[in-house]
């Protein structure tokens, strides 16, 4: 599955939406691998056995809030309470248009709120923009967990 | 005789009547007094006969009592006749050395009113005690009931004299019963009261055991050697039976109103959920599969997505509804000019583009949630600018008038109201429509008629929630007022 030399965190629960999300990234030719989980728990346990296996840290994170056994909330908290995981830029995926989410999730560290769209049209628009900024525009800290 | 003559000066100085009479009641000496109670001339005294001025009822037995040999004294309350008047007397017969009697008369006439009008009092306040159509209980300062009316005797279910002497304590339950005697002991000794003067509400105990509910009115009457104090009992029961129906419907109505509004919203959170996905694959089958469909199959395709489009409208209005009551907030007090200003400047494209003259009028200030009001005022003048004939330049009219609800509620909060008027020359509403227009579930039966959307259902919910109405006069091409009726104070 190591296509790419990076790759992305998306935590998602619904197949659905992992499908098509998916298939949206690869339509717009994202040029890194995807790894999937399915709650905030095995996030938060993935960012971890990379720590233990010293291996890459993901680019960014997309997070979608309303999860079983851990939600995005939960996880985006732990997440920036972990020194090496903090500075992974987390990108918050939701249907919610809660002010009071919104504000949550900045004020919890969340680097972005972008509302779940309805159509797949609007799924491309935002993949789109999702890469031309966050992998294009933007620099990122360094992911190697190998000091060396 | 002669010792009276004598002190003639002593005796004229006296209230009393003194008349000095031989046995058979030829009046041999009198007063100044007596003089007056005969109605006589000083000079007249002479050779009148004193049964001739008393009462026909006393004579004989008068002249009885006077010729019996043997007295000394008596008394007797006698009527005087004088002329057509009669007055009641207090005679004092005392026997002299020479035979003759001495008369001591004390005119009774004043004492007598005054008993009469005791009496009358009396009645009189007996009368209000027993038709008072509320309990009146007297005790002592010791707390021994000394009356009891026929209201407080049935609502306690005791007959006046099994309790009138009793302790006022037999009438309240634990632990009333047993805190009184300190309580009033204290209330002798510091003056603190808790209940005298004041009134509150207490539990009573009936004979039977029963408690009951009542409100208690306590004062005190000092009376010239002791204090008494009256208490007034007014039976709640009827009234807290009613009071707690009326808390168990609000109840009710707040908890299926509250029912509603998180159906409203679950539901419209939750179907919005399969919708994105329907949307969403119907979207992909678009663009990847379209050309495999035939011409059938795409026509299917569109009208799903076109139906998928609809309910998301739907759905989003639902949940703009029903966050009129999750996203309240509290009362302020809200100038109604600014927010009117505010609205203007968000609609200022809208109204650049088409035209529109808005013409705002002196508004008041009202109690009010700030973003329901600007959304209200959002509502009404869009709906005012935009649904308006071609070709035909939007105007707009927002003026209000006060007023006061004339009823028994006078001092209730709530009770001044504003009217709010939004007037404009659009196309109008067709009369069918009009009973329709502010309910969402009749637009959610189906788009029966094209229409401002859940705009006006929202309106109406947010005017329902500041205690008003709104309400809409309108004929087709002649343009709508919409009239607001808003509180201007707020209980909550």
């Amino acid at each position: 599955m190591s296509k790419y030399n990076s790759y992305i965190l998306v935590a998602e629960d619904d197949e659905e939406d992992r499908m098509l999300l998916e298939e949206a990234l690869d339509e717009i030719k994202l040029e890194r691998n995807i790894q999937f989980v399915s709650n905030g728990q095995e996030l938060i346990d993935f960012l971890h056995t990379t720590k233990t296996n010293k291996t890459k840290l993901p680019e960014l994170i997309l997070l979608d809030l309303n999860m079983p056994k851990k939600d995005g909330r939960e996880a985006l908290n732990e997440i920036k309470h972990i020194s090496e995981f903090k500075k992974i830029p987390v990108i918050v995926l939701s249907t919610s248009t809660d002010k009071e989410d919104i504000e949550k999730i900045y004020n919890l560290g969340g680097n972005s709120f972008i509302s779940k769209p309805n159509t797949y049209t609007s799924l491309i628009e935002i993949a789109k923009e999702i890469k031309r900024y966050w992998l294009e525009l933007v620099r990122l800290p360094n992911l190697e967990l190998n000091p060396n | 005789m002669k010792k009276f003559e004598e002190n003639q000066t002593l005796f004229d100085s006296l209230y009393e009547g003194f008349f000095l009479i031989t046995a058979e009641g030829s009046i041999k000496w009198t007063n100044k007094k007596g003089r007056q109670l005969l109605g006589k001339s000083p000079n007249m005294e002479e050779g009148i006969n004193f049964f001739e001025v008393v009462h026909d009822l006393f004579k004989s037995q008068l002249r009885e009592l006077l010729q019996k040999s043997d007295f000394e004294y008596f008394e007797k309350e006698l009527v005087m006749v004088l002329g057509k008047d009669f007055f009641p007397v207090l005679a004092k017969f005392t026997k002299q050395n020479d035979d003759t009697v001495l008369i001591n008369l004390l005119d009774l006439t004043n004492t007598k009113l005054i008993e009469e009008r005791l009496f009358e009092l009396s009645e009189q306040i007996n009368a209000i005690i027993t038709t008072a159509v509320d309990g009146i209980i007297t005790i002592d300062e010791r707390g021994t009931i000394e009356t009891v009316n026929p209201v407080a005797s049935e609502l306690f279910g005791y007959e006046p004299k099994e309790i009138i002497g009793k302790n006022i304590r037999v009438l309240m339950p634990e632990p009333y019963k047993s805190k009184h005697d300190t309580y009033m002991a204290n209330y002798q000794k510091t003056r603190q009261a808790k209940i005298i003067g004041i009134g509150r509400e207490v539990t009573g105990l009936k004979k039977n055991g029963e408690k009951f509910p009542f409100s208690l009115g306590v004062s005190e009457v000092k009376l010239k050697k002791r204090v008494i104090y009256t208490g007034i009992i007014h039976d709640l029961t009827q009234q807290k039976l009613v009071e707690e129906k009326l808390r168990r419907a609000v109840d009710e109505l707040g908890r299926s109103n509250r029912e509603l509004e998180d159906f409203a919203y679950v539901s419209s959170h939750d179907l919005q959920e399969p919708l994105r996905k329907i949307q969403a694959f119907g979207d992909r089958i678009k663009t990847k599969e379209y050309q495999n469909l035939t011409e059938k199959g795409r026509d299917y395709l569109d009208r799903l997505l076109n139906a998928s489009h609809r309910m998301q409208v739907l759905i989003n209005d639902l949940l703009s509804f029903s966050r009129v009551s999750t996203r309240a907030k509290p009362f302020i007090n809200l100038d109604l000019n600014a927010v009117a200003k505010e609205v203007l400047l968000d609609l200022e494209i809208l109204i650049e583009q088409t035209n529109a003259k808005v013409e705002v009028e002196n508004l008041p200030t009202i109690e009010a949630d700030p973003t329901q009001m600007r959304q209200l005022f959002q509502n009404l003048i869009t709906n005012a600018i935009k649904f308006v004939e071609e070709g035909k330049t939007p105007q707009v009219k927002i003026f209000a008038e006060k007023f006061q609800r004339k009823a028994h509620l006078d001092a209730t909060p709530g009770d001044t109201f504003v009217e709010i008027y939004f007037k404009d020359n659009g196309i109008g509403i067709e009369e069918k429509f009009v009973s329709k227009i502010f309910n969402i579930f009749s637009r959610l039966e189906g788009r029966k008629y094209k229409g401002s959307g859940i705009g006006l259902s929202i309106c109406k919910k947010i005017v329902s929630r500041h205690g008003g109405d709104i309400n809409v006069s309108s004929k087709p091409n002649e343009g709508t007022t919409f009239i607001i009726k808003l509180a201007t104070k707020q209980t909550a």
